[in-house]
């Protein structure tokens, strides 16, 4: 009741809004097509605890470095996303990210190996970045890093083991969200990270937690200088907040070179990063800022850029058939997912619950929705995540009648009507929404589609009031238990479908901070049976992340948190 | 002090007037709308805290007139405040984009004057002809085009099939410096830096969306020149002036024109406005980096100052050329006395 009336009157509010915007700016048509999703990217999750301390091999690169140099290429990439800003402890739009993964550089790193087409895929190990090897205590608590003495900032400064400190005082005292990433590793306070010499640095945790690594490897906690950001501080912004909004002192391999916002950004070769100027594969980046999908895709096919990002599913096949034109299909662990609300009627009841996610057409949204670059989920722990497992799914076979006697049994003998709420801007979600309709309708659930601005959309998700709606999770920790926290766990902000349960929270605690695989694989498969069960999801599809290319680019290098690392991109 | 002084005082204090009335009424309907900008900046995993934090920093947590009152005072000084997107200040975000804007804006009226005027001219001078048909039909294709549909064709014939036009990545070719900023258009800055290069380029960039703009934004110039041409022509003093044997071409260009010209001036001050609010749709397609495409992703994504700042902009943008609009009418036609 609340939300439909917040509803209205916003939209009353929108309308009189644009109503005088058009008349004071005589702003003629409206835009008929909608600007790239902006689906904010939900910080990491970790995957499979690797076994405690293992003194990681010196700076083992999944790729040879080549024999010879020749001249390298420069890499233009048509993107999709402005970058809002760079500051790397803040939320930021896809842009951003990709600018601050290419600029700031982590303790350790994600171990890359290439798959059967070449692309270089992140995994769930872990191998020195600036930190050339590390040391776990028996009990997993105690992670000793041993830095590298020649790693050194853009500006020529070396990189010590008190920037370490500085940024971790930052994420977990500082403006930003990454303090709430820090509970994951059970670190519970700043204080907690010390600094035992310059090139040493102990980080002690409250407990041992599966995720530790997984989360000092994220981008975002890439190192900042201390001395940069002290110079550039004020009284009011002790973090140098404002400064590193568009400004950095790189530790990793990119330095901005050119920042024209809307239009244009240049990333150079750190010429201080560690891993040393032949470790590029290119001279360097130009970031195009193009916002409409179809140029960036006349762009790629002339050949007047080298990389298009954000292309819509509906043209790939076309591009595909370019044979200038390589299509990069990457499954991720991205679920796109039908959410009920347990707090709203009729999905209180888990036999409606059921029923819904027995009526979807899966197969025909696999089909025209991201057009089979994707895969049909069977769990909230999806393929490609650690312990997944399709052993409980059981919606898949389209039975009507079962759905139908399951909504006689919850008192819908008729069905009902209700309204699905999809943010706009997302075409795949718009017409995901037309196939959920028309697959309740044969269970005689009539749906309204509520499509609204990402804005009103994200305000009305918020409230945990909206009773059904299209919603996307991607865990950046590639971990069932950093999945399962951030959205079956009681009173967790994104838990939009407000799932509470003792024995899942209980679960989620147990997972979280053990780092004995076996006992977390029977935990992670009872969550699944859980929540397969429950169904306060029902699973969409789980698109493939898409970059397209010209065929003669190499090195797609791609991390858990779905940006790419540039320095691999280069050409045949 | 000469009458029209006067006139210009009065009609900048009225300018004032409908200013304030527009800061008041769009920080009202921005402020209303029940979307929680702290939450937005915040992003989708903040803690209460942080959106806390955030709505004392953007004032948010006062009553709604204090924080008139405070972007009031803003305002005064000059500062349209920070965009909570990027952080910083709108005034410089509106400033770097609006050459941008003021390029295309004026090298597509340029266009559809030219196109506007000689059809319009043509058709009325062979009223019923087969030219007065063919310019009705242009105009009636312009007026009812839809423009993103021309853009795309634009693009893909003049660009992508017969390469006339370079890439629609912006103002220049990817790597090519910017001319030294003086006016910040680059046709201009690049000829007064003498670089024909630079100028040559930015104005390869500048044709196919001005000239795909001015196809659709001279339909209304051909249908008010048409029709003002017709009324002149038809006229006692144009009769009289045939009679005594002026030459067809003074007697329409002259008299016929002269005559038409006050309506005419009246739609270009339109036109002239529309197309300084920016144009979603062509600054998309050729990724050009108004400050239309600007004002869209404020709006969907409610960033306050950003949109008070971009529509405030264009209110001043109308009530300067509604000024220079009414003082050239004295110009054009000696009836109008102003004062």
């Amino acid at each position: 009741m609340k939300a439909t009336r917040t509803h209205n009157l916003w939209r009353l509010g929108r309308t009189g809004f644009l109503a005088l915007a058009m008349i004071l700016t005589a702003c003629g048509p409206t835009p008929t097509t909608a600007p790239p999703p902006t689906n904010t990217p939900v910080p990491p999750v970790a995957t499979s605890a690797p076994p405690a301390a293992t003194p990681l091999p010196p700076t083992a690169t999944s790729v040879p470095a080549t024999a010879t140099r020749a001249p390298q290429p420069q890499i233009v990439i048509a993107y999709d996303s402005d970058i809002d800003h760079i500051e790397p402890m803040q939320f930021r739009s896809l842009g951003g990210y990709d600018a601050t993964a290419n600029l700031y550089e982590p303790l350790i790193t994600q171990v890359l190996v290439a798959n059967d087409k070449g692309e270089l895929i992140g995994q769930s190990q872990f191998e020195g970045a600036v930190a050339e090897s590390y040391d776990v205590s028996a009990d997993g608590t105690v992670f000793t890093f041993h830095l590298r003495q020649d790693a050194k900032f853009a500006d020529g400064t070396p990189i010590t083991a008190n920037d370490y400190k500085f940024t971790f005082d930052s994420a977990m005292k500082g403006p930003g969200y990454i303090g709430l990433l820090t509970p994951f590793m059970a670190l519970d306070s700043p204080d907690n990270v010390k600094v035992v010499d310059d090139y040493t640095l102990e980080i002690k945790t409250s407990r041992p937690a599966a995720l530790t690594e997984t989360i000092i490897a994220f981008q975002v906690f890439g190192v900042i200088s201390e001395a940069t950001a002290k110079a550039h501080a004020t009284a009011d912004d002790p973090w140098a907040d404002t400064w590193l909004h568009t400004n950095a002192n790189a530790s990793g391999p990119y330095a901005i070179s050119e920042w024209k916002p809307g239009t244009e950004y240049v990333f150079e070769p750190n010429p201080n990063y560690w891993r040393g100027p032949d470790w590029f594969k290119n001279s360097g980046i130009v970031f195009r800022v193009v916002p409409d999908a179809s140029t960036r895709e006349q762009l790629l096919r002339t050949g007047d850029v080298d990389v298009a990002l954000g292309i819509p599913f509906s043209d790939l096949q076309t591009l595909a058939a370019d044979s200038n034109v390589t299509i990069h299909a990457i499954p991720t662990t991205r679920i796109y997912h039908l959410g009920m609300n347990l707090n709203t009627k009729p999905f209180d009841d888990v036999r409606v619950r059921q029923a819904v996610s027995m009526a979807i057409p899966y197969q025909a949204i696999l089909e025209n929705v991201v057009y089979g670059y994707g895969r049909q989920p069977t769990s909230p722990i999806p393929e490609g995540m650690a312990y997944h497992t399709d052993e409980f799914w059981k919606y898949g076979d389209g039975d009507l009648d079962q759905a139908k006697s399951l909504l006689t049994d919850a008192g819908y003998p008729d069905g009902f009507e209700v309204e699905l709420t999809v943010p706009q801007e997302d075409q795949t979600r718009v017409d995901a929404a037309t196939w959920v309709q028309s697959g309740l309708a044969e269970i005689g659930v009539t749906v309204k589609i509520n499509a609204l601005p990402t804005a009103q959309f994200s305000e009305l998700i918020n409230s945990h009031e909206l009773p059904f709606f299209i919603q996307e999770w991607y865990s950046w920790g590639n971990d069932p238990f950093y999945q399962l926290t951030w959205n079956f766990k009681c009173g967790s902000f994104p838990n939009f479908v407000n799932y509470c349960s003792e024995e899942m929270d209980q679960i989620i605690e147990e997972g979280t901070f053990s780092r004995d695989d076996t006992k977390r694989k029977e935990l992670a498969t009872r969550a699944q049976e859980m929540l397969v069960n429950d169904a306060p999801w029902a699973l969409l599809y789980q698109p493939d992340w898409i970059v397209a290319t010209r065929s003669d680019v190499t090195g797609i290098a791609l991390f858990h948190d779905l940006t790419l690392r540039y320095g691999f991109l280069g050409k045949k | 002090m000469p009458p029209f002084v006067g006139y210009i005082l009065r009609r900048l204090a009225l300018a004032a007037v409908t200013l304030a009335g527009v800061v008041v009424a769009v920080f009202i309907m921005t402020h209303l709308l029940p979307s929680d900008p702290a939450a937005l900046r915040a992003g989708p995993l903040a803690s209460e805290e942080l959106i806390a934090q955030y709505r004392r920093e953007m004032r948010l947590d006062q009553p709604l007139y204090v924080q008139f009152a405070d972007y009031a005072r803003d305002l005064v000084r000059g500062d349209l405040g920070n965009s909570w997107r990027t952080e910083q200040p709108v005034r410089d975000e509106l400033g770097q984009r609006l050459p941008a804007t003021l390029e295309l804006a004026a090298t597509a009226l340029a266009f559809a004057l030219l196109i506007g005027l000689s059809l319009g001219i043509l058709s009325a001078v062979y009223f019923g002809k087969w030219i007065d048909h063919a310019a009705r039909v242009f105009a009636t294709l312009g007026a009812s085009l839809a423009l993103f549909w021309l853009a795309l064709v634009g693009v893909q014939v003049f660009y992508y099939n017969l390469r006339w036009a370079p890439p629609p990545l912006g103002r220049l070719t990817v790597g090519l410096p910017e001319p030294p900023a003086v006016t910040g258009l680059f046709t201009v800055d690049g000829l007064l830096a003498g670089d024909r290069a630079i100028f040559a380029d930015a104005l390869g960039h500048l044709w196919l969306p001005a000239l795909t703009l001015a196809f659709v934004v001279s339909a209304p110039l051909i249908k008010i020149v048409r029709a003002a041409m017709l009324e002149a022509l038809s006229s006692d003093f144009v009769r009289t002036a045939r009679a005594i044997g002026l030459s067809s071409r003074q007697v329409v260009l002259v008299d016929g024109l002269r005559n038409a010209f006050i309506p005419v001036l009246t739609t270009v001050g339109i036109v002239f406005g529309y197309l300084m609010a920016g144009n979603v749709i062509i600054e998309r397609v050729f990724s050009w980096p108004g400050i239309g495409y600007y004002a869209w992703n404020a709006l969907i994504t409610n960033d306050f100052n950003a949109v008070q700042g971009f529509v405030l902009l264009i209110a001043v943008v109308y009530v300067l050329l509604n000024l220079f609009i009414d003082l050239a009418y004295g110009g054009i036609d000696p009836r109008i006395r102003l004062g």
